[in-house]
């Protein structure tokens, strides 16, 4: 096998915690953007009407760190929960130079602003995704619990079950695998492209579980490209957009800078003619209220070009935009409900965050006040009022690594 | 460093053809009229013909006494003039300054200095600009130690002791760069450098809100030290600039000009200066047009001459100028008077094609490094520099007022 021996390696190597944060998010985005009719959405439309009450003057945007949470870790998943909570589950945490695999769940409760226990894994998982699936459950998926071998088990979260029992197996993957892309489709179907099972290649398999199901399904056509570490956005029509990644063996990886539709209904894919304006893994790809998809960061091994890009599904068409600040390989991409996409950085110092904001004049980038407590590798959720949750990240790497274990809100 | 023995303001009366602008909608001439100011008006009447000139002539400030340079002197829209922060000799006449944090205001009506409170910061080399709602916005610049990023905003209607409070920080720290106000409010911000070194394509928007905003576009080349004014249609054009070490002669001058549309947020090429100049400044006539002056260009070269600048026409035409070239300090649009230079360099007098120069009497303390800005009664006042002629570094304290 050539997969990296430890995780410092895959950290340093530019795939650890992240692996598990584009994976995840798209799902998350596409299970809350998706299901109109859910709670989170009425949540949200309530809290809008809040927001806009007249004689209610609206505080400036603000950072608020949450009192008592303290969560050293990387590589864990951070998934928006139907009833408005936040489900924070597994990932690993250096120990002086070898990762040690977490356990443990939790949850974050925006209403009384705590975070509370929410029962341990069935068994230690880092660098995995997760998903929130139609009936309210989220499925964790794929990742490792050791130096070596990517996994073939999942498991379920039940939140309607109290944290002692709240866990429990899942379907098994085919394969198994790591660096796999998953989103919610909008019939309740779970799509996960790509990935890695050994190491040797990226795959250009496709998955599908069904709602209910206790199998997974394998459509016979696969992808055009082989990609891991790739990320999957679900577009207004039914198509998905499937950007960079990497493919090739794990320690001589091949970058890539091209976009893929693919198209649940037809289980067909296709390439687009035009290229991103670099190679990316591990960036992140938001759909925009105006259909584009705001494709920002990401790492590739070797290039110096830092734009991130806009893609419009209406003439397939890429423009190249220029990021402000320090270029964000790795960060926190969250829509936030006027449309906005907040992209923190990649960065242990100033903690920079700004907001794409496509629809005002001229169109740019909003500069919102810095992370309190700046940090690489973190993790990001859009709550339903409004506000985004960043949890865990790395705020030191030499001599030792030192987590920035607080948790921050933002309200925009 | 080496002074021209003798500075004078000097005037260009321009702008005596037909104030409009020819191919403009009326929205773009509405905007024009605000954009050049109430003194625009004024000055076209002025300029009529046969009506003469009452000669201009300076008065002091009574009891005044600023020992600045570096600062800035920006007209309230009450008609005061706030003076901020700056520089102080350290007394040695060595040439080494001290950030100053004090802030003054010359109330219009009384003709008198007044203190206006304290920055937080002590900072010179800042950029202030007046905003949409009255208050002030004064941005970046430097201390004793550091390059500055933080934002500091006066508002008029406060006694002095509350009246600065802070605004969220630029994104980098900046000296060197352009900050002018466009026609929905924001404040648009240029170039600059963060090292002294290396000049920056940055462009930011300060928003109403007090945050601050990259829009898409940058600049199409690195800059500082450049210039920028608003056009009557709503766009800035800015020229020339420079990036590199500014002694040793190792700085890269700036000859082309670009011009920023609000709505994008992008940048087009304009026309390109026929050579290179930093230092230099621009100036909206009345009539739409922009007048360039002044300026360096590093060490064995000489920028030639003045330029004004046609953007309805897209063409850049060659004007006489009073002698001399060099940094120029200040340019304002003066009623009664006209396009009113403060340059480092002497001047004569020239005349070409029913535009010409004009020398204004002199300052009763000649200097160099000042700042002004108009008074509601249509006076101008100069405060700060450093003495022309002396034998060390000397502050021109005297604080002096131009009637035209």
């Amino acid at each position: 096998m050539s997969r990296p021996a430890c995780l410092l390696c895959l950290c340093l190597a530019a795939c650890s915690s992240t692996t598990a944060t584009p994976d995840a998010r798209p799902a998350d985005r596409a299970a809350s953007d998706e299901r109109g009719a859910d709670r989170s959405s009425l949540d949200r439309s309530v809290e809008r009407a809040r927001d806009r009450s007249p004689g209610e003057p609206r505080p400036p945007a603000h950072w608020k760190t949450i009192a008592g949470a303290n969560l050293s870790l990387e590589g864990h998943t951070i998934t928006l929960l139907q009833n408005g909570e936040v489900l924070i589950a597994g990932g690993c945490k250096d120990t002086g130079g070898s990762p040690s695999y977490l356990r443990k769940s939790y949850r974050y409760l925006p209403a009384s602003d705590t975070l509370v226990d929410a029962g341990e894994l069935v068994a230690p998982r880092c660098e995995h995704a997760a998903v929130r699936l139609a009936d309210g459950r989220v499925l964790v998926f794929a990742g490792q619990r050791e130096s070596s071998g990517y996994l073939l088990d999942t498991e379920l979260f039940d939140p309607a079950q109290p944290a002692a029992s709240a866990w429990s197996a899942g379907p098994p993957l085919p394969s198994a695998r790591t660096g796999a892309s998953a989103l919610l489709l909008a019939d309740g179907q779970l799509l996960v492209t790509g990935g890695d099972s050994n190491g040797s290649d990226a795959l250009d398999a496709i998955l599908v579980l069904a709602p209910g199901a206790s199998s997974w399904k394998i459509p016979l056509a696969p992808l055009k490209e082989k990609r891991r570490h790739h990320v999957s956005t679900l577009l207004p029509g039914g198509k998905v957009l499937l950007s960079g990644g990497s493919r090739g063996p794990i320690g001589n990886r091949v970058f890539l800078k091209n976009l893929e539709t693919y198209d649940p209904k037809s289980g067909t894919s296709a390439l687009l003619a035009a290229p991103m304006s670099r190679p990316r893994s591990f960036h992140s790809a938001t759909l925009l209220d105006d259909g584009r998809v705001l494709i920002v960061g990401g790492y590739c091994e070797g290039c110096t070009e830092s734009l991130d890009d806009l893609y419009d599904p209406k003439t397939d068409t890429l423009a190249p935009l220029a990021h402000p600040g320090s270029y964000p390989w790795s960060h926190v991409a969250a829509k936030l409900l006027d449309g906005r996409v907040l992209i923190t950085a990649h960065d242990k110092t100033s903690g920079m965050v700004v907001a794409f904001n496509a629809s005002s004049t001229p169109p740019g980038w909003d500069v919102l006040p810095a992370l309190p407590h700046p940090r690489e590798r973190a993790d990001g959720v859009t709550l339903g009022d409004g506000s985004v949750l960043i949890v865990g990240g790395v705020a030191q790497t030499y001599p030792a690594v030192v987590y920035a274990s607080s948790v921050e809100r933002f309200f925009p | 460093m080496r002074r021209p023995s003798l500075v004078l303001p000097l005037v260009l009366v321009a702008c005596s053809s037909s104030p409009s602008v020819p191919d403009a909608a009326p929205a773009d001439r509405a905007l024009a009229e605000r954009a050049a100011d109430r003194a625009a008006a004024e000055l076209r009447r002025d300029l009529a013909p046969d009506q003469p000139r009452p000669p201009a002539r300076w008065e002091t400030v009574p009891g005044a006494s600023l020992s600045l340079i570096d600062h800035t002197v920006t007209a309230l829209a009450n008609g005061d003039v706030l003076i901020v922060g700056g520089a102080t000799d350290d007394g040695t006449g060595t040439g080494v300054y001290h950030a100053q944090k004090k802030a003054y205001r010359f109330l219009a009506d009384q003709g008198t200095l007044v203190d206006a409170g304290e920055l937080k910061t002590a900072r010179s080399r800042h950029r202030a600009v007046l905003l949409a709602d009255g208050r002030v916005a004064v941005l970046g610049g430097e201390d004793d130690t550091d390059y500055l990023g933080s934002v500091e905003i006066y508002d008029p209607a406060k006694p002095a002791a509350a009246a600065w409070g802070e605004a969220a920080p630029m994104p980098s720290t900046l000296v060197g760069f352009n900050a002018i106000r466009l026609a929905g409010g924001e404040v648009l911000v240029t170039g600059g450098t963060f090292n002294g070194i290396d000049s920056l394509t940055t462009v930011l928007l300060f928003k109403p809100d007090g945050t601050w905003k990259l829009p898409l576009g940058t600049l199409l080349e690195s800059r500082r030290h450049h210039a920028s004014v608003l056009l009557a249609n709503g766009r800035v054009i800015v020229s020339g600039g420079m990036t590199g070490a500014e002694k040793m002669g190792t700085g890269t001058y700036r000859s082309s000009m670009e011009i920023y549309d609000p709505t994008s947020g992008a940048f087009t090429p304009a026309k390109s200066m026929a050579t290179p100049r930093a230092g230099h400044n621009m100036l909206l006539l009345a009539d739409g047009r922009v007048l360039i002056v002044g300026g360096n260009c590093g060490f064995g070269c000489t920028v030639a001459g003045h330029l004004i600048f046609d953007p309805s026409s897209d063409t850049l035409t060659p004007i006489s100028h009073p002698g001399g070239t060099g940094v120029v300090e200040v340019a304002l649009l003066v009623p009664g008077l006209g396009a009113v230079l403060f340059a480092e360099k002497s001047f004569l007098f020239a005349s070409s094609g029913g535009e010409a120069w004009a020398a204004l009497p002199p300052m009763a303390a000649p200097r160099y490094k000042l700042r002004a800005a108009l008074v509601k009664d249509g006076s101008v006042l100069v405060a700060g520099g450093l003495l022309e002629g002396a034998a060390k570094v000397t502050h021109a304290t005297l604080v002096e007022r131009l009637y035209p």
